[in-house]
């Protein structure tokens, strides 16, 4: 070991010694050689300077996705002579990392994240204006909407992420149940095909607050199906309605009676995938990622599941907040023009970009106009995905799209609420001043 | 110890029944891991798991080699720990031999701030590290990491060998100072080798510490060709949905390296005790 | 003492010797650390948040924190989480330290296994805890409710009243062999002759442990407790992966509480003064380890 030892010590102080005898004789000969390589490099600006970008793509259970993205890169090089440097980058890991780029000053040019967090880049005032972007592309109406925060356009559409409800149709059909209509019709059905001793739970819903948006997007849409209002249009906080305790009250309720798996309130936003796919829980909301997992990992599950509407309130509305993916243009980037210029090329290529959005097997859904009128959307299993696409509103529907309801809904206001109510046996009324105060607390500057 | 024939069965009965325990309770989660890395899909989550797989399948390891670049990553945690380790004990050597053995001026003030990289959680000291590492040049290279791991492998290091070494008599060192050793050499022939044995565990531990760090290589970098084990695995989590089987074949083979370390180190720990005589 | 003469060169040459050695070590804690230390500490002064400059705000982070509940409630816990677990770390860790220092059949088997969790990397372990803990897909309430034990699922993950200790049985269960190896690294360089002399003397096992084990191994043993205390302290993949830090903060410690509010609700200055706040406490525990140490 000793021998072993200084052994080691010899050879670190050899590579170390050897690295700093060998640094300053490598620029020099490097220097000789560069005289060649300038005078090339000095004549592309003439015809085209070399350019080059950074783009962070999210990575894809599903991998055609990421396959097809990088070709398109390459294309676009092609094209261009602007390189394209693809990274692929796991959605999990990406806040952490952009945050540390900001600080850094060493952020990507372009970025393909969900319309939340890209929000949040907006309001760390980081992403670029891309009216003159947008205005390129044939948006649908819907798409549009998605692109707007502060009454600006910041964000470019790339798919939509429209949820849909899973429900166990062979559970509730050995009770001779129907597909429920409303809430309250869901929760009477629900008390009885819930079996906890065997570890079934009827209902899969989400209630931790752990930074992922599922918890905080069941919350809304219960309570703006109930007639409840966060912060109106003309973004004044009108939570503190009946409607909203109502809502509470009933959220609560499927706790306290048991019929959601209590470990729900810890939940991340892979909770209820996972206790679907154990086939535990007989209803979750969720984009179509539980139906790819299904499809590749469990078809006989897949059988027994099928997408319904989502149940209405007391009144007979419904709401189904909806998500998407966006392609963000960094303003400190070192490239901007060019990530604009990349982000057209992919969405405007029309035959390309539907294969792009179809690889994702109906996960996703078209942004632009016309680009579902393949014969993949009429398929039966792939219809009610672009339906519900069609429907969707912003999680924080019908605030005015700006950086509170973009915060107000990152802090999750609804589940700190609900928590309160069902973990401290906090009295409804009194949780639902909190949550007041806390929407208040965030809309204080707004002017 | 040394105790009377009598109370040896006692003995004994005693020490493999606290070590059944442990012993299950040590590797009931390596089992799970395990037995998960074999199980298909359909049959990862079941409302009543069992604790004995019926069907089992390689499949996820033949995934994890063919289709992703985990041996890639595994290259580079190698390279990294190892590196780190390295570097770090001679740092830390140096470092120990001086605080424990020698007076200096700020002695007393260096050897209790030397914990300082511990009082801030990582959890937030990352930006401003990454801030600081970044405008050293370092972006998408794992070679940050030689940096960033030295802040908390050689307080680690410096701590443990500190009192390793205050256990080494002093006479021996005396002893061979008049023999005409200067301090260098009284260290590495008389000090080392008595505190080897603890240089050893040191050794293993700031290894797996770095082993498997993963916020700080999760931020220094982005692409797999860079990136190490730990990040490599978080990188089986899609959005919603975590790829069980690859998470868990890539965590049962990420542990294999340092699990032999271990081995290693282990039958050379016992053949140092045989002749742990040398006090 | 032979060497009067030669006393102040040696002092001399130490005193240089030991500059020369430190300068590495020195440079690695104050160089690389420094900056984004101070740096953070800087930052918890102001309002900063990730993208915009920060401006200067004096102590406001800190009364904000102060005046609220769920940061006392997280300190608690903290304290809870840390001194408990090391508390529990420390106790097996010697046991199986003792037991694993005799001779038996069997003894490399048990060394190199016990090590295991370890090796495991912390997220790997933490996830893997998740899953077993689930209240309906794992494997922990299945195996109690198959042997009857219990007979309704225990919702480790979310009652409130318990989920601190259900993240504080991972970090055990990881913690325990740093404990145990460090301990029988100790154990080892202890001199069999002076248990043989205690036997004859007619020190029984316990005796033995207090006059001789304990001693031999105190320095050791203050190093691996103050070290695992600062590891334990700021702890946060654990209990980020396995509760999140909840419900309602319920198992929530500092470092999980500083990332909430550094990179969920983007309140940087905030975060890090919830950090900083926390560091009076641990140079406590250092200052008091290290006089610990001199007597």
């Amino acid at each position: 070991m000793k021998k072993f030892k200084k052994a080691a010590v010899l050879c670190m102080s050899m590579v170390m010694a050897l690295s700093t005898a060998c640094s300053p004789s490598t620029p020099v000969k490097e220097t000789a050689k560069a005289e060649g390589a300038e005078v090339s490099k000095k004549t592309e600006p003439a015809t085209g300077e070399k350019q080059k970008i950074v783009f962070w793509d999210k990575s894809e259970y599903i991998k055609e996705y990421n396959t097809i993205m990088a070709q398109k890169c390459k294309e676009f090089t092609e094209q261009t002579g602007i390189e394209v440097d693809y990274v692929i980058v796991p959605p999990n890991d990406i806040k952490q990392k952009i945050m540390a780029g900001i600080e850094a000053k060493n952020v990507p040019d372009l970025i393909v994240g969900d319309d939340a967090l890209c929000a949040q880049f907006v309001t760390m005032d980081q992403i670029a204006d891309v009216a003159d972007l947008n205005a390129k592309l044939e948006l649908t109406d819907t798409a549009k909407n998605i692109a707007l925060l502060n009454n600006k356009e910041m964000l470019t559409p790339l798919a939509f992420l429209a949820p849909g409800m899973y429900w166990r149709k062979d559970v509730w059909e050995e009770k001779g149940l129907k597909e429920p209509i409303t809430w309250e019709e869901l929760k009477e059905q629900a008390k009885k095909v819930n079996d906890p001793k065997n570890g079934f739970y009827a209902l899969g819903f989400p209630m931790g607050a752990s930074g992922g948006g599922d918890a905080e997007g069941f919350m809304r849409s219960v309570i703006n199906s109930f007639g409840g209002v966060v912060v109106d249009a003309d973004g004044k906080v009108t939570v503190n309605s009946k409607e909203t305790l109502e809502a509470l009250k009933y959220v609560a309720s499927l706790f306290e009676e048991g019929l959601v798996p209590p470990d729900a309130i810890t939940w991340d936003d892979m909770g209820n995938n996972n206790a679907y796919l154990a086939g535990t829980v007989g209803v979750i909301f969720n984009s179509g990622s539980v139906w790819s997992a299904l499809e590749k990992e469990n078809p006989e599950l897949l059988a027994k599941t099928q997408i319904i509407a989502y149940p209405a309130g007391p009144s007979g509305k419904t709401f189904v907040p909806g998500g998407s993916n966006v392609f963000a243009t960094f303003k400190n980037g070192k490239n901007p023009e060019g990530a604009k210029q990349l982000a057209a090329f992919i969405l405007n290529d029309k035959p390309a970009y539907q294969e792009l959005v179809e690889a994702m097997n109906g996960m996703w859904q078209p942004v632009t106009a016309g680009s579902d009128e393949t014969d993949f959307w009429k398929q039966p299993a792939n219809v009610g995905w672009l339906a519900n696409s069609k429907a969707v509103v912003r999680n924080f529907h019908p605030a005015p799209a700006d950086e509170y309801a973009q915060q107000a809904f990152a802090n999750q206001v609804c589940v700190k609420a609900m928590q309160k109510i069902i973990v401290n046996k906090m009295d409804p009324q009194k949780a639902l001043d909190e949550l007041e105060a806390d929407v208040i607390a965030v809309y204080k500057d707004r002017k | 110890m040394v105790i009377s024939k009598k109370s040896k069965v006692i003995k004994y009965g005693l020490t493999y029944g606290i070590l059944g325990i442990s012993l299950i309770f040590t590797l009931f989660p390596f089992y799970w891991m395990v037995k998960s890395s074999l199980t298909i899909n359909k049959e990862m989550y079941l409302p009543r798991p069992q604790l004995i797989p019926t069907t089992i399948t390689f499949d996820h390891y033949i995934s994890l080699f063919k289709e992703t670049q985990f041996m890639r990553n595994m290259y580079n945690s190698l390279y990294i720990a190892t590196i780190t380790t390295v570097v770090c004990l001679v740092i830390s050597i140096l470092g120990s031999y001086a605080l424990t053995r020698l007076r200096f001026p700020l002695r007393k003030f260096l050897g209790q701030s030397i914990i300082v990289s511990y009082l801030l959680p990582t959890a937030v000291l990352f930006i401003p590290m990454y801030v600081a590492v970044s405008a050293l040049g370092f972006n998408d290279n794992k070679n940050g990491l030689l940096i960033i791991y030295p802040t908390f492998v050689v307080p680690y290091c410096c701590y443990m060998l500190n009192s390793y070494f205050k256990a080494v008599p002093y006479s021996l060192e005396e002893a061979a100072m008049i023999d005409g050793c200067n301090r260098f050499m009284s260290m590495v022939k008389v000090v080392l080798p008595i505190a080897a044995p603890g240089i050893a565990v040191v050794a293993t531990f700031a290894f797996t510490m770095c082993w498997n760090e993963y916020l700080y290589a999760l931020i220094m970098t982005t692409s797999p060709l860079q990136q190490t084990v730990t990040v490599g695995i978080s990188s089986f989590k899609f959005s919603d949905h975590a790829i069980w089987g690859l998470i868990m074949s890539a965590s049962v083979i990420a542990s294999l390296p340092v699990v032999i370390l271990y081995v290693l180190a282990q039958s050379w720990l016992i053949s140092g005790h045989a002749d742990g005589g040398v006090k | 003492m032979f060497f009067k003469i030669d006393k102040n060169s040696i002092v001399q040459t130490d005193k240089i010797v030991g500059i020369l050695f430190i300068i590495p070590a020195a440079i690695v804690i104050f160089g690389i650390m420094g900056i984004p230390f101070l740096r953070a500490v800087y930052l918890s002064f102001t309002d900063k948040v990730v993208g915009r400059p920060e401006e200067f705000i004096g102590l406001q982070n800190y009364i904000t924190l102060f005046k609220d509940m769920t940061y006392w409630k997280v300190v608690k816990n903290t304290i809870i989480y840390t001194t408990g677990g090391v508390g529990v770390k420390l106790i097996l860790g010697m046991i199986l330290a003792l037991v694993l220092n005799q001779r038996f059949v069997g003894r490399g088997f048990f060394r190199t296994v016990l090590l295991l969790p370890w090796a495991l990397p912390g997220m790997v372990a933490a996830m893997t805890w998740r899953w077993m803990y689930d209240s309906t897909y794992g494997i922990i309430n299945s195996i109690l409710l198959s042997l009857n034990i219990i007979e309704m699922p225990i919702p480790w993950l979310s009652l409130p009243s318990i989920t601190l200790y259900t993240v504080m049985v991972v970090n055990i269960w990881r913690g325990v062999p740093f404990f145990l190896f460090s301990l029988l690294g100790g154990l080892q360089t202890i001199d069999g002759q002076m248990y043989e002399a205690a036997y004859v003397d007619g020190a029984g096992a316990i005796r033995q442990f207090f006059a001789i084990t304990l001693p031999s191994i105190g320095n050791i043993l203050k190093i691996t407790t103050l070290l695992s205390l600062i590891w334990t302290f700021n702890d946060f993949e654990n209990v980020f992966l396995v509760t999140g830090g909840g419900p309602l903060y319920s198992s929530s410690v500092i470092s999980t509480y500083t990332y909430d509010l550094a990179l969920i609700q983007n309140s940087f200055g905030a975060s890090l003064a919830a950090a900083v706040s926390v560091v009076p406490l641990l140079i406590m525990i250092i200052f008091l380890s290290a006089k610990a140490k001199a007597n």
